[in-house]
């Protein structure tokens, strides 16, 4: 009901706990062509069944065996970033509190690391998603001046435990998931366009007045590039989550605020410079995906588009070059999609503890039944 | 307004809330094969008791709901045209009196957001809250201030900003600034006095169109309602009855989850430490106290007609016990507020009324936990763990 209500003394002391270790069971079986899945590093965050307590919230760097390591986190998490440019023996990620949280967690492979926590400013509060600089030396994150209703990045040096050294626009309310273009400068933002606050929790206040939108800004200078909205009788389509494909071709996918008999297509294209595009999915199809997009993203070569549809429990699949609907595949409660290192190949995590190894044609699950995962996925390493 | 019994709603919320936690719980589930209690779970997935859910909220619940509102907005209009040609005490308190039903109709029936009420944004035409920021009060007032007479015409008044054109704005052109201003304060003998009259009239028979459209097309059921009373896989909206369980189901788990977050929790600040009455819903006419009850006795209402009392087979006395006490709490704090004759002022200047008010947020939120969390289950309902309220 009410978001959670952390103060900085329980966070510290609750993410020094780190969890036990590895769940026995192997979470997948490698694919025949997924040749290199026994290297694959994931990263998720989850709600995990104590046999003597409460389900406790945790965030795991994972492979195909089971964790390589699990760091509890105070509340429900979102995404996760990773650092790029970093050693052959360890990986750090950055874990987000889902919205409306102010907490956000750094950790690596190496255990004998201390996580790393930091906040949102006392005025803001986090959104879930973040992006590094190629460098690895900066962190975006997408966060809402919610005194002032509007859209924030916040800028934090990486290489200084994570401290904030810079704010500038989102140029649009509600920004959601942000990633960042080939030429490593530009960085393009899915603003969800709903307005909420901390006080009144996940509630949205202005759902007749809402206007998403993608904008592009320059991350060196935090300087508008392009913003591009959607048409006023789809202003309640909210732009939620986005991936980069081939050739820097942004994908969508919509979140519709509107009545739920209104079935408005849910995943979008953009091409810089141009007008976002819809891609039509079969009536059925749009029919499971319940108006909601919970995670997107490319595979391996950029060309295969992978969706979540939770809410209706499928997975869709999307041809980003030709900007067709490919096929879907069911999946309960499905959210999280991780592209691995195999053309088509994706891995897919559910609120019901599935974990899949997926492609077009093929689907392997494994179920744990105390993990719920949460709404993403992604690959580390 | 839809009334029920205090025993009625007794008896029928622990039969609905026994029946979501123990039908559904891990154990019975477990032991489907052997216990009654797993005949209730097979009984709910059942098309014919979901198909008398459906048909028992339909009848019992929405068209009487959006029946009291229609009736009551005439009523309203017809006595705010009263008003306006004779302005007087009797005539001011039969306005307010009026505008206090229709409200509270609007209660009674404010949870269900599909269907003809989400048609051309008429819920939020009806009632612009939660007006964030002020934008919607702002509006109204730029209006009164404007005094644009060409804008009250019918057609132009329907292009105005949502703000302005229901209940919402009503209030304020009723009560000003809810400090018991007089109406020859508020519609004074001038120019500025006519217009906010004729604007008042306006805003009337606007909600008395918008009423009077949703009840009707409910009633005479549009393609839409059709479908919802008649699922089948043809169809382009409606497909099966869990779709439909489910378009109810939200209904009372949103409301709870705005009752506690929006109406209660909201108005203690963003660390719970500040007071802040003015965020309650209809603060300026003390209407917001019996807006609650009103909320929460309809969630009753509901969940006890829906046909869910179906679910039950037995009934253990400690979980009777549990559930009755809670509601029990709440309806002695609603009416220690009557005793006291608080408003929503009273309550948030005050830490024990205070403490009473967090403590009905409290059940409220437990309540819709329990129901979320068993009742989906039982139903097998698609609201998983990444599927409940977007993200």
């Amino acid at each position: 009901m009410h978001p959670m209500v952390i103060n900085r003394r329980d966070f510290l002391r609750s993410s020094f706990i780190v969890s036990s270790g590895a769940l026995s069971n192997f979470y997948f079986s490698s694919t025949a062509q997924s040749t290199a899945s026994s290297q694959e590093i994931f990263a998720a965050a989850r709600r995990q069944k104590t046999q003597n307590g409460p389900a406790n919230y945790s965030v795991a760097l994972f492979n195909k065996e089971g964790d390589l390591r699990s760091v509890a986190l105070p509340g429900r998490g979102h995404d996760i970033a990773v650092r790029p440019q970093q050693t052959s023996s360890e990986v750090e990620v950055v874990a987000f509190a889902r919205r409306p949280g102010m907490f956000a967690i750094a950790f690596s492979t190496n255990s004998a690391k201390q996580p790393l926590h930091f906040f949102a400013r006392e005025d803001r509060h986090f959104y879930g998603h973040g992006v590094f600089s190629p460098d690895g030396k900066l962190l975006f994150t997408t966060e809402n001046d919610f005194e002032n209703g509007v859209g924030v990045i916040g800028v934090r040096d990486a290489t200084s435990n994570y401290n904030q050294i810079g704010e500038f626009s989102s140029f649009g309310i509600g920004p959601h998931d942000m990633a960042l273009l080939d030429d490593g400068n530009t960085l393009v933002i899915a603003n969800g366009g709903l307005e909420t606050t901390p006080e009144t929790g996940r509630q949205i206040l202005n759902l007749p007045e809402m206007e998403p939108s993608l904008v592009y800004i320059d991350r060196r200078t935090g300087t508008l590039i392009e913003k591009q909205t959607l048409p006023r009788e789809l202003h309640q389509l909210s732009i939620r989550h986005l991936t980069v494909a081939s050739k820097n071709r942004v994908v969508f996918g919509g979140q519709f605020k509107g009545p739920k008999t209104n079935t408005p297509h849910l995943i979008g294209i953009h091409d810089r410079g141009n007008k976002i595009k819809l891609i039509e999915a079969p009536k059925d199809v749009l029919h499971n995906m319940k108006n909601y997009v919970g995670s997107i993203t490319a595979d391996q070569s950029g060309e295969i588009i992978a969706a979540s549809h939770p809410r209706g429990g499928i997975i869709s699949y999307w041809d980003a070059i030709g900007q067709r609907y490919l096929g879907h595949k069911t999946l309960k409660d499905g959210c999280g999609v991780a592209r691995t290192h195999s053309n088509s190949e994706f891995l897919l995590t559910s609120g019901t503890g599935d974990v899949a190894q997926t492609t077009l044609t093929s689907q392997k699950i494994k179920r744990h039944e105390d993990v719920q995962w949460d709404n993403h996925a992604i690959l580390v390493r | 307004m839809l009334k029920i019994s205090f025993k009625d709603l007794y008896f029928f919320l622990f039969i609905f809330i026994f029946g979501l936690l123990v039908v559904s719980s891990p154990i019975s589930a477990a032991t489907e094969a052997n216990t009654p209690i797993s005949k209730s779970f097979k009984e709910l997935t059942n098309n014919e008791i979901l198909e008398k859910m459906a048909t028992n909220l339909y009848k019992l619940h929405i068209i009487p709901g959006y029946k009291s509102l229609y009736e009551s907005s005439q009523v309203l209009h017809s006595s705010m045209v009263g008003f306006c040609s004779d302005q007087n005490v009797k005539n001011y308190s039969a306005v307010k009196d009026n505008f206090a039903d229709t409200v509270l109709s609007f209660a009674a029936i404010e949870h269900i957001h599909f269907g003809p009420i989400v048609d051309k944004y008429r819920l939020e035409r009806l009632v612009y809250w939660p007006d964030h920021k002020g934008r919607g009060l702002r509006a109204v007032r730029r209006l009164l201030k404007t005094q644009d007479k060409n804008s009250l015409a019918p057609e132009k008044f329907v292009e105005k900003s949502i703000a302005v054109q229901g209940l919402t704005a009503l209030e304020y052109v009723l009560y000003g600034n809810g400090k018991d201003q007089t109406f020859q304060e508020l519609f004074t003998a001038d120019e500025k006095g006519r217009f906010r009259c004729n604007y008042a009239k306006r805003l009337t028979a606007n909600i008395q169109e918008i009423s009077e459209k949703v009840y009707k097309e409910w009633q005479k059921q549009t393609p839409l309602i059709k479908e919802l009373l008649n699922p089948a896989l043809a169809n382009e909206h409606y497909r099966n009855r869990k779709e439909v369980l489910l378009e109810f189901y939200q209904s009372v788990t949103v409301e709870m989850k705005k009752i506690h977050d929006l109406k209660i929790r909201a108005l203690f600040g963003r660390k719970g430490k500040r007071s802040k009455p003015k965020r309650a819903p209809f603060w300026r006419s003390g209407l917001t106290l019996k807006i609650l009850k009103t909320n929460i006795e309809t969630m009753d209402f509901y969940v006890q007609r829906s046909g869910f009392k179906s679910l039950l087979d037995r009934s253990p006395v400690d979980l009777q016990f549990h559930v009755t006490k809670m509601f029990l709490e709440i309806y002695a704090s609603f009416k220690d507020f009557d005793k006291g004759s608080l408003t929503i002022f009273s309550i948030m200047s005050d830490e024990t009324s205070k403490a009473k008010l967090q403590k009905i947020a409290k059940t409220v939120s437990h309540l819709n936990v329990g129901f979320a969390r068993y009742f989906a289950l039982a139903a097998d309902l698609p609201l998983g763990f990444n599927a409940s309220d977007g993200d």
